[in-house]
């Protein structure tokens, strides 16, 4: 069932993200979308490894294990959309 | 108009729903029903499979040299032909809590402050987990003989030939069996000059001796085991996760000698069984050592803790092996290699977790056995320092990294990997360390909302 609304939510964000990077005229460049699929994984990660953890009785585990895959995830995510921004706001 | 709804033909429908139909068919007729014990021991699907990434290997992954291998006398030695520290038995009530101390068993101590520095907040155990404790005991164990008690009609009673099946078929079969009875990963060995050494030389001050006799027999010096029974069917029964896990506290004692029960449950049923089926079976759990029938049938590894056989399916929650003797031909298994006796090297979590120091500290395994007090010779292996192990229940085996259920993706990532490299076994010990897995706070048994029944978290059970 976790991964049933884990799949609608992805989907749905994605769908929102995209429409949105079409309707304000956004190209991603090719790496742009590699190192956000990347940052799309490892939430993922760290999603099924915090509800694992729990299942194996570890809260602990699942806190650190889940901020280990998270963390580095939001950063790819700011990475992408610094590099996005800033290639605009060369262009403007 | 025609394709306004679908852009498949009535014609095409109907073709695909025939086809759907004979595949749903074909399925149906191959799918496993059950209808007498020859379609259950012959279905496939019933098998256990090992991980893929668990590798049967010609010889154990420790080195064995039969020659010095010697037949110990449990007139000397205690429990799997080593002695060790008993505890001393009696228990004194402090407050509200069941102090093993003073007054009461000293060599609980240890046990005890381990837990408390672990867990900071847990003040001792309760009259409850003392209650739970014996309750292992209320129930009279279900009797295992070594000669069958004969419980069942044997063929001839019936008139009928004995069951005659290949020994694949038949190994099949027993391993079928033994998972319905709650068995966890499932080998055979045939016996020869050299395996006949893990049975004991003496035990309950009787000689255990070969003969060539039609059936096991007894007598008040002896224990006859006949040659013709020589297959020796090995299981492991794993103790109940979620008191396994919070070894050594007194309730989890429950899981210990609760298995056992299992054991002996499984195994009176296979000697019987057996005997149902026109073959004699001898249920030899107290005549031989456990651990190396484990190695050499392929159920698990030697591990650090020693004395205590670590399968890649179900960790070091693997508690009591059973070991039982028949005539009945039978396909033997291989033993394992899963990495786990190298992950031993540089782990070492079992024993810096040990409250009396009983497991060594060494980098690698050792033929010496003259170092360690009631060591057995004959295997470069890891060693249990037996005299200083109190058997509390057991903090070694609650904390073994192999225990997880891999429940997380990491956790099904480390398993294959331990078995492909050595290179990240120290990092994947210091992680365990880190993450803090490991044993459970006891206390919480009694305030979970729900538990799995009969105690075992699935996945441990290697399904």
């Amino acid at each position: 069932m976790l991964w049933f609304f884990v799949g609608f939510i992805v989907a749905v964000v994605v769908l929102l993200l995209v429409s949105w990077l079409k309707n304000k005229n956004i190209k991603l460049v090719w790496y742009e979308w590699v190192i956000g699929i990347v940052g799309l994984l490892l939430i993922l990660a760290a999603i099924q490894h915090y509800a694992g953890a729990l299942r194996e009785g570890f809260a602990k585990a699942a806190l650190l294990g889940s901020l280990s895959f998270g963390i580095p995830a939001i950063v790819l995510f700011v990475v992408v959309w610094q590099l996005i921004s800033r290639r605009r706001r060369a262009q403007t | 108009m025609h394709g306004f709804h679908s852009t498949v033909s009535r014609r095409d429908f109907m073709k695909t729903l025939g086809l759907a139909g004979a595949g749903i068919g074909a399925a149906a007729a191959t799918l496993p029903v059950f209808h007498d014990l020859d379609e259950l021991m012959s279905a496939s699907q019933a098998q256990h499979k090992q991980p893929w990434f668990v590798k049967d290997v010609d010889k154990p992954t420790i080195d064995i040299d039969w020659s010095q291998v010697v037949r110990s006398d449990k007139r000397i030695n205690g429990h799997d032909g080593i002695p060790y520290l008993a505890p001393s038995g009696g228990w004194h009530a402090t407050g509200d809590r069941i102090a093993s101390y003073p007054g009461g068993d000293a060599n609980r101590k240890p046990a005890e402050d381990y837990i408390k520095s672990k867990f900071p907040d847990w003040k001792g155990d309760t009259l409850r987990d003392q209650a739970l404790r014996q309750t292992v005991w209320t129930v009279k164990r279900t009797p295992t003989p070594f000669v069958c008690s004969k419980l069942t009609y044997s063929p001839e009673e019936y008139g009928l030939p004995r069951y005659e099946g290949t020994p694949e078929e038949n190994y099949i079969m027993i391993r079928n069996l033994l998972r319905f009875w709650g068995g966890g990963k499932i080998g055979v060995i045939k016996l020869d000059q050299d395996t006949r050494k893990v049975f004991n030389a003496n035990s309950s001050n009787k000689d255990i001796v070969f003969e060539d006799v039609d059936e096991a027999y007894e007598t008040t010096t002896k224990t006859v085991v006949p040659n013709k029974n020589e297959y020796l069917i090995v299981a492991l029964f794993t103790a109940q996760t979620v008191l396994g896990r919070r070894w050594p506290s007194l309730q989890s004692n429950a899981a210990v000698m609760g298995v056992y029960n299992f054991l002996s449950w499984a195994e009176g049923n296979l000697q019987e069984f057996l005997h149902g089926i026109g073959y004699e079976a001898n249920i030899v759990d107290n005549i031989t050592n456990s651990e190396p029938c484990g190695l050499m049938a392929g159920v698990g590894e030697n591990v650090r803790m020693g004395y205590t056989v670590v399968s890649p399916e179900t960790g070091a929650m693997a508690r009591c092996v059973l070991r039982v003797i028949t005539d009945l031909p039978l396909a033997t298994t291989k033993p394992v290699d899963a990495g786990l006796n190298r992950f031993c090297n540089t782990c070492k979590i079992c024993a810096e977790a040990c409250p009396y120091n009983a497991i060594v500290l060494d980098d690698a395994p050792s033929w010496d056995n003259a170092a360690i007090p009631g060591s057995p010779p004959g295997f470069n292996g890891w060693r249990l320092k037996a005299m200083s192990c109190a058997h509390c229940g057991s903090a070694c085996q609650a904390v073994c990294p192999f225990n997880a259920p891999r429940e997380t993706w990491i956790h099904s990532l480390v398993a294959p990997t331990v078995t492909v490299t050595p290179v990240f076994n120290k990092f994947f010990a210091d992680m365990e360390r880190t993450f803090g897995f490991g044993m459970w706070e006891p206390e919480s048994f009694w305030t979970e909302e729900e538990q799995p029944i009969f105690g075992y978290i699935g996945g441990i059970l290697g399904n």
